[in-house]
């Protein structure tokens, strides 16, 4: 929307960018804390990791291609599927939903500048990078974890696995817990605190009410995780007795430590999903969500049950039915909140005027595979049931299913729709809605079979099968399905790739889209909004009277806080405002920070203790120099108390 | 014109907090430090639920030859370092009244009641170290495992302590020190009141 | 014009909260009851599981109705909201918006709905099973 500035107001502009523009370079990058800058290394990072973890599946695939397969040995094949498993999740989607997608959007969602603590988010990305890093190094070595991505003690334990193997997979995951963990501090932050003078709760998008979710459950989960790893690794390190049953400890305590966090986990993984599908639903069917504030309360309400379930992967552990059935009744009634959001998304999509451009269509086969991988997963938390088809592929297709069915579906339908806002062009729509043909074919293909395999007996896990137990063909036929899901994923990069130089202009908003970073320029400018925006509803930029204040203010420059790099705080119910804030411009000290962690667990893992000091030692003046640096930014930059009339004027 | 004018009037009719009284939120810091005890807290919840865990799976707790924890020592170490909960809530008051003397004071003060305290449970767990070791028994793993996380988490304070300190004497009590003094209060309240659940806990075979 | 006196904080927060901290409680002394009892070596606690089981989710599934029927009731007095005045609090200047009392009180009902339908299908099945039996 073209505005034309009074002179007076292009100046307070011109200020703004110059203020807010980005160092140029590598160096710029390296120091940057821009939140958009932070979202893109994310983004590729994690792209990177899907890239290595469906390697991965393709080998696994290969190798179970037909009977007796010899593409990998049985050690290779246990190291690959582990790292399959780890990198998809730990590396590939936690990072790319809250740290590609969440950092990105969430910021211009709420009319804000940048994230609560753009430091720290730096941090967490170079600790994520580090954390992968670390874990590939273990890959390159030939010493992978090769327990599964569940590492079960005894198994894990170092009398069964000597090498270093299970190291890795211990002090990895504690390095990467570490920036999981901030970077839900800074969502929950961000979206309580930086929204837009005006938008109160019930004026959020729905997508924020998701990362809020996820971010308090990872928040509460991954604690957890790393404590277990701490046990793990003390057992083996320093031969602690925690899961050595002889001597008092118990291996299920592992794996009731793993399940506490590992199953708050998948909802951590599916909830940013869900975020996207309410984002991209309104745009698509040109109509408000239905049951918006039943959508919200489902999605936090998923969130906190599920940290009553996770005995439903140890059915068959032995414990008495009594211990059971707590976990049967949670599980069969947290699908009841699922149903909520796929009823409220299916009638705004029956009710509204659909049009079937690549992120819907998406949108569409993440619906049917949720309900798809819903059901079996109802059929799961029945304990008899599941007592037949546990550690089964059956349980193999459930969980892909709703993992890469129902939470990559999304995100490869945001990558679409986010695709204009962040190049400024417009992909190649043709070859988007073959590249979603593919890709369903393919997941359904690859991922039916397995309920009819796992029925029919085949565990899991495992690197081969004998001939004449009839489970040749579906496994064979899985494989083409692996292969041609495969073709669709590498078109939905090369689409991409190719129209980030060669597609088409695309404009501010394309689609006609109902929240606030369409009403910013494509890319957005670094400080993402001239204007602190007016907002009355969750729709924002549906309501155009208000889109049209804000340019009347662009035009006579108010609203504008073009001194310092600054954006407004407000309180975290009604948003009303509360003081204006001053964020830091750039920073060297999150990759040093980072850099001296990678140390701490490289030697932890080389046990050589001392140099572990040292690094602690290096680690603790770098975290000086950041808040020697942080004062004397705060010194510089007086914060400014919020205003005490600021009617606007019309 | 104010660059700040024109923003949005306050959705919930309440009049604003000008400068000088209580604003309408805390600040960010806060809501970081507070939620970054919150994962704290759920690391020595999962250690509760494990020494418990373990307390259950077993006939005899501690296991024959280890004898159960003396309460005295610890109970003394609790109760001293419980009695930074009021000298930390004097440190945030005479730094929001701007009195650098008094926040440094208070302070140093909590700073050396930490110490003790630390000073006590080395000598717990060294004498504890001479009587079984953490890797005989699951028991001893979970003791030694809670009581070092727990002191970890004071080494770390105490570090915070020097930090707000230096900076204190350094500048005054500025905006962002002010913070960083609320913030330390806050993390001394949580470690605190973990301090006496980790006693209760530990002492279970001596209730 | 109807003048419409909020429940206390705390009724609210019953309201809201009880159903699910009820579950929450429940669900985890629950858990400790039954692995204190099955999966540890005998003698060394006797307890009357299954009436604990049974008595903790009935308890909590009350404290779920009872959530319940506050959510009921606060929803209904402030269903017209529009035509309804807000009274001042005693003691705090700044009562919450009405709209987002009434929203409160569709939440509590909705999560005290989910609480105590889990409660009862534990409280249900409990007696149903033999001592410490296993289904494997």
């Amino acid at each position: 929307m073209a505005t034309t500035i009074e002179p007076a107001a292009q100046r307070y502009v011109d200020e703004l960018a110059a203020v807010w523009a980005e160092r140029k370079g590598v160096l710029g990058w390296l120091t940057t804390v821009d939140h958009k800058r932070i979202g893109i290394m994310y983004f590729f990072t994690s792209l990177a990791m899907f890239a290595c973890g469906g390697v991965e599946a393709m080998l696994i695939r290969t190798q179970l291609i037909g009977p007796n397969g010899h593409v990998l040995s049985p050690a290779a094949y246990d190291e690959v599927f582990t790292m399959h498993g780890i990198t998809m999740i730990f590396l590939f989607v936690i990072p790319m939903t809250t740290g590609a997608f969440g950092n990105y959007l969430l910021p211009l969602m709420i009319g804000a500048r940048d994230m609560a603590f753009p430091r720290m988010n730096a941090l967490s990305y170079w600790i994520y990078l580090g954390s992968g890093i670390f874990m590939y190094f273990a890959l390159a070595t030939g010493h992978a974890p090769n327990a599964g991505w569940f590492d079960y003690v005894p198994l894990a334990s170092k009398q069964y696995d000597p090498g270093n193997n299970i190291d890795f997979y211990g002090y990895g995951l504690i390095f990467n817990g570490i920036a999981s963990t901030m970077t839900s501090i800074n969502i929950i932050v961000t979206v309580f605190k930086l929204r837009a003078p005006g938008m109160s709760l019930n004026r959020m998008p729905l997508f924020c009410y998701a990362f809020i979710a996820a971010s308090v459950a990872l928040l509460f989960a991954l604690p957890v995780l790393s404590l277990a790893c701490v046990f793990l690794e003390l057992d083996r390190e320093l031969g602690f007795q925690f899961y050595v049953a002889a001597k008092g400890g118990d291996p299920l305590l592992w794996q009731n430590l793993f399940w506490i966090f590992g199953h708050p986990e998948v909802y951590i993984i599916i909830l940013p999903a869900f975020g996207i599908a309410t984002a991209i639903i309104p745009t698509f069917t040109e109509r408000k969500m239905v049951f918006f504030p039943l959508v919200a309360l489902s999605e936090i309400l998923v969130a906190f049950l599920g940290f009553g379930v996770w005995v439903h992967h140890m059915f068959t552990v032995g414990f008495a039915t009594a211990t059971y059935i707590y976990y049967a009744a949670a599980s069969l009634i947290i699908t009841i909140p699922s149903a909520v959001q796929l009823f409220a998304w299916i009638t705004t999509i029956l009710t509204g005027t659909p049009r079937f451009k690549t992120p819907m269509l998406w949108i569409i086969g993440f619906i049917v595979y949720f309900i798809l991988g819903g059901l079996s997963g109802i059929t799961l938390a029945a304990i008899p049931f599941d007592t037949q088809v546990h550690d089964s592929y059956y349980v193999v297709a459930h969980f892909h299913l709703v993992i890469f069915g129902a939470a990559v579906f999304p995100i490869l339908g945001g990558m679409y729709f986010w695709f204009p806002k962040l190049t400024g062009r417009m992909y190649h729509e043709r070859l988007g809605k073959l590249s979603f043909w593919l890709t369903f074919l393919g997941t359904f293909v690859l991922f039916m079979p397995m309920h009819i395999v796992g029925i029919l007996g085949m565990p899991r896990r495992n690197y081969t099968y004998p001939a004449h137990v009839g489970w040749t063909l579906l496994n064979f036929i899985e494989t083409i399905g692996g292969y041609i899901t495969a073709a669709g994923l590498v078109l939905v990069v090369l689409n991409l790739a190719h129209s980030m130089r060669h597609g088409e202009p695309s404009g501010n908003d394309p689609w006609g889209g109902d929240t606030l970073e369409w009403s910013t320029t494509s890319p957005p400018p670094p400080y993402n909004y001239p204007v602190i925006p007016t907002v009355s509803s969750p729709y924002a930029m549906w309501d155009t009277e208000d889109r049209e204040r804000d340019n009347r203010r662009l035009a006579r420059g108010e609203g504008l806080l073009p001194v310092g790099h600054r954006t407004p705080t407000s309180t975290a119910q009604d948003a009303d405002i509360d003081e204006i804030a001053s964020m830091p411009s750039s920073s060297p000290w999150p990759p040093l920070v980072a850099l001296s962690l990678f140390g701490v667990f490289a030697m932890l893992l080389l046990d050589h203790y001392w140099i572990v000091v040292g690094f602690l030692a290096v680690l603790l003046l770098t975290v000086l120099g950041w808040h020697q640096g942080a004062a004397a930014h705060a010194r510089a930059h007086e914060v400014v108390p919020a205003p005490e009339t600021g009617t606007p004027h019309e | 014109m104010s660059d700040a004018a024109g923003l949005p009037r306050r959705v919930s009719g309440r009049p604003p907090a000008s400068s000088g009284h209580r604003r309408g939120a805390q600040p960010n810091g806060m809501w970081g430090m507070a939620l970054f005890l919150c994962s704290e807290v759920t690391v020595f919840g999962s250690l509760f639920g494990t020494y418990y865990y373990l307390d259950f799976r077993v006939r005899h707790w501690p296991p024959d030859g280890i004898a159960a924890p003396k309460v005295t020592l610890a109970a003394i170490s609790t109760a001293i370092i419980m009695l930074t909960v009021p000298t930390m809530y004097a440190a945030v008051r005479s730094a929001r009244r701007g009195g650098r003397h008094g926040a440094l004071g208070w302070v140093l003060l909590s700073m050396l009641l930490q110490a003790a305290f630390l000073g006590l449970q080395v000598a717990i767990f060294r004498s504890d170290l001479m009587q079984f070791s953490p890797r005989g028994s699951a028991y001893g793993s979970i003791y030694f495992t809670l009581l070092a996380a727990h002191d970890a988490h004071v080494i770390i304070g105490l570090a915070l302590d020097i930090g707000v300190l230096w900076n204190l004497w350094r500048h005054g009590v500025e905006r962002y020190w002010l913070l960083g003094v609320r913030g330390l209060a806050l993390y001394w309240y949580v470690i605190d009141v973990l301090a006496v659940i980790v006693l209760f806990v530990t002492l279970t075979p001596s209730l | 014009m109807n003048v419409y006196r909020y429940p206390s904080n705390l009724l609210l927060w019953f309201g809201v909260g009880g159903g699910g901290l009820a579950w929450f409680t429940e669900f985890f002394s629950g858990l400790y009851f039954t692995w204190a009892q099955c999966n540890q070596p005998d003698g060394r606690t006797e307890l009357a599981m299954r009436s604990w089981q049974t008595g903790l989710a009935a308890g909590g599934a009350v404290v779920g109705i009872a959530g319940f029927l506050v959510c009921l009731r606060i929803y209904l007095q402030t269903h017209n909201f529009g035509d309804v005045a807000g009274e001042e609090r005693r003691g705090d200047g700044h009562p919450p918006p009405l709209g987002r009392v009434h929203f409160l009180a569709v939440c509590g009902m909705l999560v005290n709905l989910t609480a105590i339908a889990i409660m009862v299908m534990v409280a249900v099945a409990a007696p149903q099973l033999a001592f410490c039996q296993q289904s494997t």
